[in-house]
C-alpha cells in the first residue's frame, strides 16, 4: 500500500513537472510572438497576454510543489541544523504540520474561491471562467497535502546535506 | 500589538525552518485571524499577487540566463575577458572578475556565475599557482555585479514589491554604473595584491586569435543588446525583452554555438520551473503577507521609528544599511526584498530618496549577504567548487569586503551614481 502510494506520488510529480515545463515554453514562445503580430503583422492579437498570464499562475503553483517535494524551497536552516537525534525530528515533524495546514487551508478557501467566480468570465477570454484562473490554488493545496503525507511516511523529513550540483543551477539568487 | 502577532509569528515560523514562503503564507493566516478578517482574503491576494504580467520577466530572464549560462557562453565569455586582462600580472583574477562583469549582461544570478565561471575559472587559477582561497574569493566577489548588472530579475522582483511603482527599465538602467564600479574595484584590489604576492602574468593573444574569440563571444552578448535596446528604444516591455532574448539566445546556442544537445534541453526547462516555482509562490504569499502589513499600519509603525531615530536621509540610509547587511546574512536576497520593501517604501518619499536609488542599494546591501555566512548561497556554491570550508573563506574574504563597502556607501550616498545615467538614457 505504502510503495502503491509512494509510486502515485512519483506520477504525479512528473506529470505537474510536465505541465509546468509545458505552460513555460508555451509562455516564452506566445509573447515573442505577440510582439510578432504587434510589429510585422501590423495586427496585434489580444489573446497573448492574459493566456500567458494564466498559464504563469498554473506554472508558479506547479512548480512550488514540485520545489517542495524535492526540498528546494527557501528555509532558514540555523536551528534544524543545531539539533540532533529525536529533537530534530520533532522540529521536523512540526515544520510538516505547518506545510499541512498551509496547504488545506490553499484547499478549503480555493475551492471556495473557485466556486464565489465560476459564473464570472475573463474578459479577454469570454468563454474561460475566472474561476479556471483560481483552480490552480486548491490544486496545488491538495497535491502538496499528498506530499506532505508521502514525506511523513517516508521520514525525510530534512533535505540531504548540501548538495552542490543541485545548487549550482537551482537558486533564485 | 497586531504588528507584533504578524511579524512575531512569521519569525517563529522561519526560525523553526517552515519555508520562507509557506512562512508568509502562515503569518498572513494567523494575522488575518487576529484581526478578525474573513481568511479567504489571504487565499485571494496570494492568487491575484501572481496575476500580474510583468511577473512573467523573471521565468524569461532565469530562462534566458540559463541556456546562454549552460550553453556554452561562460567559457567564450572568459576567453572574451582574456583578451582584454589576461596578460596583465594577477590576469586570472582580473579576467575572473571581468568574465563576471559580462555573464551579468546575460543572467542575473550570482549563484549561476558562481557555478558557471567558477568551475572553469578557479580550477585555472589553482592550476597557474594563485591560492586555492583566493581563487574562490575572487569568484564569489566579483559574482555580485550580475546582481547589478541588467537583466537582474531581482530589480524586477524590487519592482513587483514596491507595487509597480518603480519602473524595471530605470532600475536595469540604474544598476550599469554600480555593477561597473564594483568590477573595477574589485580589480583594484586584486591588481594590488597581485603585485604584493607576485602573482603570475598571463600570455598576450594573437590579433587573430582575439578577433575569433570576439566574434564568437558577440552572438551571446547581442542578448543584452536585445533586451536594453529594445526597453530603451520602446519597441519591446521589458516582460517582451526578455521573452525575446529567450528565443534569441535559445537560437544561438542550439544552432550557432551548437554546445548543447536536444536531449538535454527538458533537464534545462526543469531547472528553470523549480527555480520559478521558488520565486513565484514567495511572491504570491509575500502579496498576501505585505496587504496584512497594510492593514496592520506595519508602514506606517516603521516610520514613526525611523523617524524617531534618523533626523535626515544620510542617517536614515546609513541605520537601513546596516540592518540590511545584519538581515541579510540570515536570509536570501528575493525574500528579503520581498518582505523588507513595502515597509521602507512609504518612507522614502518623506526622505526624499529616489526608489530606484533605493532599489539598488537594497540590492548590493543584501547581494553581500550572499558571500556571508550562517545563509550565503553563493558562498556555499563558491566553496563546493573550491573544495574549501566555508569557514576558511569566511576569514580570508575579509579584505574583499573594503572594496565591495567602500561602493556600496559611494553608491548611498551618490544618488547620481545610480541615477544620472536612467535619467540621461530614459529621462
Amino acid at each position: 500500500m505504502r510503495a502503491a502510494y509512494f509510486v502515485a506520488m512519483d506520477a504525479i510529480h512528473h506529470a505537474c513537472l510536465f505541465i509546468a515545463g509545458l505552460s513555460l515554453v508555451i509562455i516564452t514562445l506566445i509573447i515573442p510572438w505577440g510582439v510578432f503580430t504587434r510589429y510585422v503583422l501590423n495586427s496585434a492579437s489580444s489573446w497573448p497576454e492574459p493566456m500567458a498570464v494564466l498559464l504563469m499562475i498554473v506554472l508558479s503553483f506547479l512548480s512550488a510543489l514540485i520545489c517542495y517535494r524535492e526540498h528546494l524551497h527557501i528555509s532558514v536552516m540555523t536551528l534544524p541544523n543545531m539539533l540532533e537525534g529525536r529533537a530534530r525530528t520533532a522540529l521536523g515533524l512540526v515544520i510538516e504540520a505547518c506545510m499541512l495546514f498551509a496547504n488545506v487551508f490553499l484547499l478549503w478557501f480555493g475551492i471556495k474561491l473557485v466556486q464565489i467566480t465560476w459564473n464570472q468570465s475573463i474578459a479577454e477570454f469570454p468563454v474561460v471562467s475566472v474561476g479556471v484562473s483560481y483552480l490552480p490554488v486548491p490544486i496545488a493545496g491538495f497535491i502538496t497535502a499528498l506530499f506532505v503525507i508521502e514525506r511523513l511516511l517516508k521520514g525525510n523529513l530534512f533535505p540531504d546535506p548540501f548538495d552542490a550540483d543541485a545548487q549550482d543551477t537551482i537558486s533564485t539568487e | 500589538m497586531d504588528a507584533l502577532v504578524l511579524i512575531g509569528s512569521f519569525t517563529v515560523f522561519c526560525l523553526i525552518g517552515v519555508p520562507v514562503a509557506y512562512a508568509l503564507g502562515l503569518a498572513s493566516i494567523v494575522g488575518a485571524f487576529w484581526m478578525g478578517l474573513p481568511l479567504e482574503v489571504i487565499t485571494l491576494k496570494t492568487s491575484d499577487g501572481m496575476d500580474d504580467f510583468s511577473l512573467l520577466a523573471i521565468p524569461f530572464f532565469i530562462l534566458a540566463g540559463a541556456i546562454m549560462a549552460e550553453g556554452g557562453m561562460a567559457g567564450r565569455i572568459i576567453d572574451l575577458a582574456k583578451i582584454f586582462v589576461g596578460f596583465i600580472r594577477g590576469g586570472l583574477a582580473l579576467v575572473n572578475i571581468l568574465a563576471s562583469t559580462m555573464f551579468g549582461c546575460l543572467s542575473g544570478s550570482s549563484v549561476a556565475d558562481t557555478a558557471s565561471i567558477g568551475s572553469v575559472m578557479i580550477p585555472q587559477m589553482i592550476k597557474a599557482g594563485y591560492p586555492r582561497l583566493f581563487a574562490v574569493n575572487v569568484t564569489i566577489s566579483g559574482a555580485l555585479q550580475p546582481l547589478l548588472i541588467p537583466p537582474s530579475h531581482n530589480m524586477v522582483i524590487y519592482s513587483i514589491a514596491a507595487g509597480g511603482s518603480v519602473s524595471v527599465a530605470h532600475l536595469f538602467i540604474g544598476g550599469i554604473i554600480p555593477g561597473l564600479l564594483l568590477g573595477v574595484s574589485l580589480m583594484a584590489l586584486c591588481l594590488i595584491i597581485a603585485y604584493r604576492n607576485n602573482f603570475p602574468k598571463g600570455e598576450k593573444m594573437s590579433l587573430a586569435q582575439a578577433g575569433r574569440i570576439a566574434v564568437e563571444a558577440i552572438w551571446g552578448l547581442v542578448t543584452v543588446i536585445i533586451i536594453l535596446g529594445g526597453i530603451l528604444s520602446g519597441i519591446f516591455t521589458p516582460t517582451e525583452s526578455a521573452a525575446v532574448a529567450c528565443v534569441w539566445a535559445f537560437l544561438v546556442t542550439m544552432f550557432v554555438y551548437r554546445s548543447y544537445k536536444w536531449r538535454e534541453l527538458p533537464a534545462l526547462i526543469g531547472r528553470v520551473v523549480r527555480t520559478t516555482g521558488i520565486v513565484m509562490i514567495m511572491i504570491g504569499f509575500s502579496v498576501a503577507f505585505g496587504y496584512m502589513m497594510a492593514i496592520m499600519r506595519v508602514p506606517a509603525l516603521a516610520s514613526e521609528f525611523f523617524g524617531a531615530v534618523a533626523s535626515d536621509k544620510y542617517t536614515f540610509l546609513l541605520y537601513v544599511n546596516i540592518l540590511l547587511l545584519v538581515l541579510g546574512t540570515f536570509m536570501d536576497l528575493a525574500p528579503m526584498l520581498l518582505i523588507c520593501t513595502p515597509v521602507f517604501m512609504p518612507m522614502l518619499a518623506k526622505y526624499g530618496i529616489d526608489p530606484v536609488h533605493f532599489g539598488i542599494i537594497m540590492i548590493f546591501n543584501l547581494g553581500i549577504g550572499l558571500i556571508t555566512p550562517p545563509v550565503g548561497p553563493t558562498l556555499a556554491v563558491g566553496c563546493a567548487i573550491g573544495k574549501v570550508t566555508m569557514g576558511q573563506v569566511s576569514r580570508s574574504i575579509m579584505v574583499f569586503y573594503i572594496p565591495m563597502i567602500i561602493v556600496l556607501l559611494l553608491v548611498t550616498y551618490i544618488p547620481a551614481l545610480t541615477l544620472w545615467l536612467p535619467k540621461l538614457l530614459l529621462g
